[in-house]
């Protein structure tokens, strides 16, 4: 029987719950006359810093399992959760930026994006797959309406729609693989799962295919070739608000959830699986680097880049999957944090440059814009470098214990194959560079006014820099959540 | 906790000057005394936290030391840095000359800058120096040593070359870097070498390994250290590095005062200090620090006595005296060496900022020859150049007289100096005596040869007073390190060296107290002489001086073209390089590198363009893609 002590740890997730009904239901009590935007903002920002507040008082305390095993609360569930408040958080900005220059009312937003959070804290803690699976339906089904108010019309309506059809796809995809290991274990407990993993991979067909599905469903989430092709349509089409939150939250903890299956070695079982999730990775990376150098659209950029840094994370997961050494995790759970941050404060300069009778920039729209706006050139440039991973930002750090977990482990060949990559990505986005700084201005672009998404290009740019600089109190709360899951 | 503080808003505070000038303040002449105004502030809350904790320091015991570390920065494969600083007896010292003579140069360019175009510019790179600098003393890892060590050689940089829009002025800041590179490049090779020999950068760490003397140039320990004193070499412009200060000398006087000749220069000394118990396990190291210390006190000395440019002089007097300080270390007296470092912080600056003076009230002539009795006009400056004047050329009781003295004393009788050392630097300082009293003449004394049309006047209080405090430092601040011959018959202690005594291990001198009496009468004597000389030369019968001239035309050209050795380092180094690499580019670079670059920029974008056509739009053929990608993998994993 769950006792109120054990729902103390649904804190986080019911404060968010609660204070995102906050706004549409004053506006449904006071006849459609909805509090200001920046109300709301001030509202929903509260929320978030109250969840946070709980979940770093749950962090105190030592690992719980509650529920009967179907949350994990340990230290891997409270990183990624912070991580997760803080990305919502920022996105709140983006969105408030977006939305309010075009005077629209905020208090959905709001609602659908807190929402889809309370989703992904589900997913962090599931220790069973049916809550995972919960857990990622709330997730998805706030994004899907997300994408589609976006105000460019078409393109958006199309995104949110593509994104809907291939994503109950991939949902039915998931929910085959856990109903096949519910088949073969007995069970959707991945602590009983993880019992009987190894005996189970070698002698059942069933089991493996579970597995696999359940890969294809994530792996589609998370942008892994070839469950990828969906990407750079619905980031190009959705709000740069929530391309930003689905590049991050929604791959943040997609990827938390692979670790926990990884460091559970439910994975590793089968020698041949490793293997071909080390060909994906290599071919996600590629494929998403080699795309991205003829992408012209800003954002369609971007959303390539994302598909290669999955590659990357993929590395890591891989290496988790099949050594007894916390490295391994604990690179890829700073890489996930650092790989949130960059990409937030990309999107949230794409954000502030976006103008609205013309929609998305292309890559030749940023000549010059280095020297007409300074403090968004270096902050774009400083993203653009840590992308890329050159010191001294949190992008190098963040790659070099990737690879370097990977060669101490004897993965040499994924090692090389990752630095090729890097390589590779060096070249489009330097590009970005060059037009800021190099190019002429073909024409006036200006940017956004509003405090909002400066303030989430300023954080992320400071983040970055830290993380480049000191990673040690980035690194080490990983190294601990990783290490207590062995 | 409260020292953690104290050490953390040292080192910010400066940061935050930087950052505040730099980014918020508005870059035109009317904020100059804004701008000033919060670097001078900076700099001043420095040097209280700076006091405070010397005080501090002198409360606790012997062997005592402050240790903050503050966030954990590098730990790959057993290479561990901190971020972690130290505040002892060395580095306490270190933190009062910066923080101190850096807040009376601040004050000083309050009023020297006040003309300027950029002075928020200015004033931000000053207050970034001092962070650099502060973290290069203050870190307690030779990795974070060299963070700063890079950093000052930026602002360096930045400084000299800050009148940018002068070529031969950006020039000059180049040339600064570049050489500075080379030095650096040994820095680093040290560095390596210290850790691969001993598993450690740490100061705290190595200074409690025991480290046996080798003899020879090949043992790991010489090589290393070695290697660090090129880094020195570069840093402080000794032989064969030197090229670069007096060029340096194109960046406003401040700087020249700050960088180039109070702080950052006397970090190659600082250096061999903090490390003295690794350098004295190396021998041979040290004779070659002995050597080329004293061989660049004489060479520098003798090119001093025929410039013309005020701040030229300075310049190389200042190379000279850095060469003593590295004759003293050399020898083993690294605790005279330190004293020297930081008498000559006070008098060099005050010299500087009293040319600075001179420069601002003569509206920017430097050579002397086209000045000459400006004793009357500028009544202040010129009674602290004086000052400064009688420190430099070793008068009795002044500060520089104990410290040089002890140098010469050390370089005469310990074990691994020698009558020759002592005669070179007996030689540079009867020639520092004889340029120095030059000056004096050509620029104080005499009849005047300024231009009718310059307007003389004294400068304001801002640069006077600076000057007051630094000439009252020039005579008192050697009182602290009176050598035992003579502290022993007034009762006075060598407080300096007691200081010291625990944190730098000197190598004891051997000598009697007669030899000591007469070391020093005879160097006192013969600076006396050529001080008289000079004096009789420039202000009593000038008109000798053009018939020695062309007597020694042949000396006197060499000596006043500065032995060629700008030209040489030219021909040898410089010219070569740039044929190489303008053939490397012309055949290398541009028949095989780009174009193989440009080849595989081709297929790689080809590939894309095709790539590309995957995502095309279309949901049904990405659903697809999902349902292959699943088939496919299953197909392997179950066909094996």
């Amino acid at each position: 029987m769950p006792t109120l002590a054990e729902s103390f740890f649904l804190l986080p997730m019911t404060i968010l719950a609660i204070f995102s009904c906050i706004p549409i239901t004053i506006k449904v009590m006071r006849g459609n006359y909805e509090p200001s935007n920046q109300q709301t903002l001030m509202i929903s920002v509260f929320g978030i810093i109250l969840s946070g507040a709980a979940v770093i008082l749950q962090g105190q305390g030592a690992s719980q399992t509650v529920f009967s095993g179907a949350l994990i609360f340990d230290k891997m569930a409270i990183y990624s959760d912070i991580g997760i408040l803080i990305i919502s958080g920022f996105t709140l900005f983006l969105s408030y930026s977006g939305v309010n220059s075009k005077g629209e009312s905020f208090a959905e937003h709001v609602f659908l994006i807190l929402m889809s959070a309370v989703g992904m804290l589900t997913m962090t803690s599931a220790g069973d797959l049916i809550v995972s699976f919960v857990g990622l339906e709330i997730m998805s089904v706030a994004l899907y309406v997300l994408i589609g108010l976006g105000h460019e019309q078409q393109l958006s309506k199309e995104a949110a729609f593509k994104y809907f059809i291939l994503g109950s796809f991939a949902s039915a995809i998931f929910l085959y693989g856990v109903a096949l290991l519910f088949g073969t274990t007995g069970s959707t407990a991945l602590s009983t799962i993880a019992t009987q993993a190894v005996v189970l991979s070698a002698t059942s067909r069933l089991f493996t295919l579970g597995i696999v599905l359940l890969i294809a469903g994530i792996g589609f989430k998370v942008s892994l070739f070839p469950f990828h092709a969906w990407t750079p349509d619905v980031y190009q089409g959705a709000p740069t608000s929530i391309s930003a939150f689905m590049a991050t939250g929604v791959k943040l903890v997609m990827f938390t959830l692979l670790l926990r299956l990884a460091s559970l070695h439910i994975l590793s079982g089968n020698g041949s699986l490793i293997v071909v999730l080390q060909v994906l990775a290599v071919l996600t990376m590629t494929f998403g680097n080699i795309t991205a150098i003829m992408q012209d659209n800003i954002k369609r950029l971007l959303a390539y880049s994302s598909i290669a840094h999955a590659g990357y994370i993929m590395v890591g997961i891989i290496v988790t999957a099949t050594t007894r050494n916390s490295d391994a995790g604990a690179a890829t759970l700073f890489y996930l944090l650092v790989y949130s941050v960059m990409n937030i404060g990309a999107f949230a300069v794409v954000n502030v440059f976006e103008k609205a009778e013309r929609g998305n920039l292309s890559v030749s729209d940023y000549g010059g814009l280095g020297f007409a706006y300074p403090m968004l050139g270096v902050a774009f440039s400083t993203f653009m470098l840590s992308l890329a991973g050159i010191p001294p930002t949190g992008g190098f750090i963040g790659k070099f214990y990737i690879f370097a977990a990977a060669i101490k482990d004897g993965y040499i060949a994924l090692a090389i194959f990752g630095v090729i990559n890097s390589l590779l990505s060096v070249y489009y986005y330097l590009r970005v560079l060059i037009y800021l700084y190099m190019k002429e201005q073909e024409y006036e672009v200006c940017p956004t006014k509003g405090f909002s998404s400066r303030f989430v290009i300023v954080a992320t740019m400071a983040l970055i820099l830290i993380m480049g600089i000191a990673s040690t109190p980035f690194y080490e709360p990983a190294m601990k959540s990783v290490m207590a899951l062995f | 906790m409260t020292n953690d503080i104290l050490i953390a808003v040292l080192l910010l505070s400066p940061l935050s000057g930087f950052l505040i000038n730099g980014v918020f303040v508005k870059q035109n002449n009317r904020h100059s005394v804004l701008a000033g105004g919060i670097a001078t502030l900076a700099s001043g809350i420095s040097f209280l936290c700076a006091l405070v904790l010397f005080l501090t320091l002198t409360h606790q015991g012997e062997e005592s030391a402050i240790h903050t570390a503050f966030l954990h920065w590098l730990n790959v494969g057993g290479f561990k840095a901190d971020i972690a600083f130290n505040v002892d007896p060395i580095s306490g010292i270190m933190i009062l000359i910066i923080t101190g003579v850096g807040s009376l140069i601040h004050l000083y360019s309050v009023g020297y800058m006040s003309h300027d175009p950029k002075p928020a510019k200015f004033f931000s790179y000053l207050n970034l120096f001092l962070f650099n600098m502060l973290v290069l003393v203050l870190g307690d890892n030779l990795l974070l040593m060299f963070v700063g060590w890079e950093g000052v050689g930026l602002c360096s940089y930045l400084l000299i070359g800050f009148w940018y829009e002068d070529p031969e002025k950006a020039a000059a800041g180049m040339k600064a870097f570049v050489v500075n590179r080379i030095g650096d490049a040994g820095f680093l090779l040290g560095l390596f070498m210290i850790f691969l020999n001993f598993h450690s950068v740490e100061f705290h760490e190595l200074s409690k390994m025991t480290f046996t003397p080798e003899a020879g140039f090949w043992g790991p320990i010489t090589i290393a250290t070695l290697c660090l004193f090129i880094g020195a070499t570069g840093k402080s412009a000794q032989i064969p590095l030197f090229v670069w200060l007096p060029d340096a000398m194109a960046g406003p006087t401040p700087v020249s005062a700050l960088i180039h000749a109070a702080t950052m220069v006397t970090a190659g000394i600082y250096m061999i200090v903090r490390l003295n118990f690794i350098f004295v396990a190396a021998p041979t190291t040290m004779g070659v620090i002995a050597v080329v210390g004293a061989a660049t006190a004489l060479f520098a000395a003798s090119i001093g006595l025929f410039q013309n440019d005020i701040k030229k002089i300075l310049a190389y007097s200042t190379v000279s005296q850095l060469g003593y300080m590295f004759l003293g270390v050399g020898v083993g007296a690294f605790s005279a060496g330190f004293f020297h470092l930081m008498t000559h912080a006070f008098f060099k600056a005050l010299m500087f900022l009293g040319a600075g003076s001179v420069i601002h009230g003569m509206h920017h002539e430097q050579d002397v020859r086209k000045m000459g009795g400006l004793r009357k006009k500028m009544p202040v400056t010129y009674y602290t150049f004086l000052m400064g004047w009688l420190a430099i050329i070793g008068t009795p009781m002044f500060s520089g007289f104990f410290s040089k003295d002890e140098i010469l004393w050390r370089a005469y009788s310990s074990p691994l100096g020698s009558k020759t050392l002592w005669l070179c630097g007996v030689a540079g300082a009867v020639m520092t005596a004889f340029y120095m009293t030059r000056l004096m003449a050509l620029t104080f004394w005499g009849e005047s040869r300024v231009d009718k049309s310059v307007k003389v006047h004294e400068s304001p209080l801002t640069m006077t007073l600076p000057l007051m405090v630094l000439a009252v430092l020039s005579l008192v601040g050697g009182w602290v390190g009176i050598p035992h011959t003579m502290g022993s018959i007034a009762g006075v202690p060598n407080i300096f060296e007691e200081w010291l005594h625990h944190s730098v291990h000197d190598v004891e001198a051997l000598g009697s107290v007669i030899e000591e009496w007469s070391t020093m009468g005879i160097s006192v004597a013969l600076a006396a002489l050529s001080a008289t000389l000079a004096y009789t030369l420039y202000v009593r019968s000038p008109e000798i001086i053009p018939g020695l001239m062309a007597r020694f035309r042949v000396l006197h050209n060499l000596i006043s073209n500065k032995y060629y050795v700008d030209e040489a380092y030219f021909k040898i180094i410089v010219d070569p390089i740039v044929m190489m690499s303008r053939g490397l580019w012309a055949y290398l670079d541009v028949r095989v590198v780009d174009r193989t670059t440009y080849l595989l920029t081709d297929v790689v974008r080809g590939t894309g363009a095709n790539l590309r056509l995957m995502v095309n739009g279309n949901v049904q053929q990405y659903a697809v893609y999902i349902v292959f990608g699943i088939i496919l993998t299953l197909s392997f994993l179950f066909m094996r």
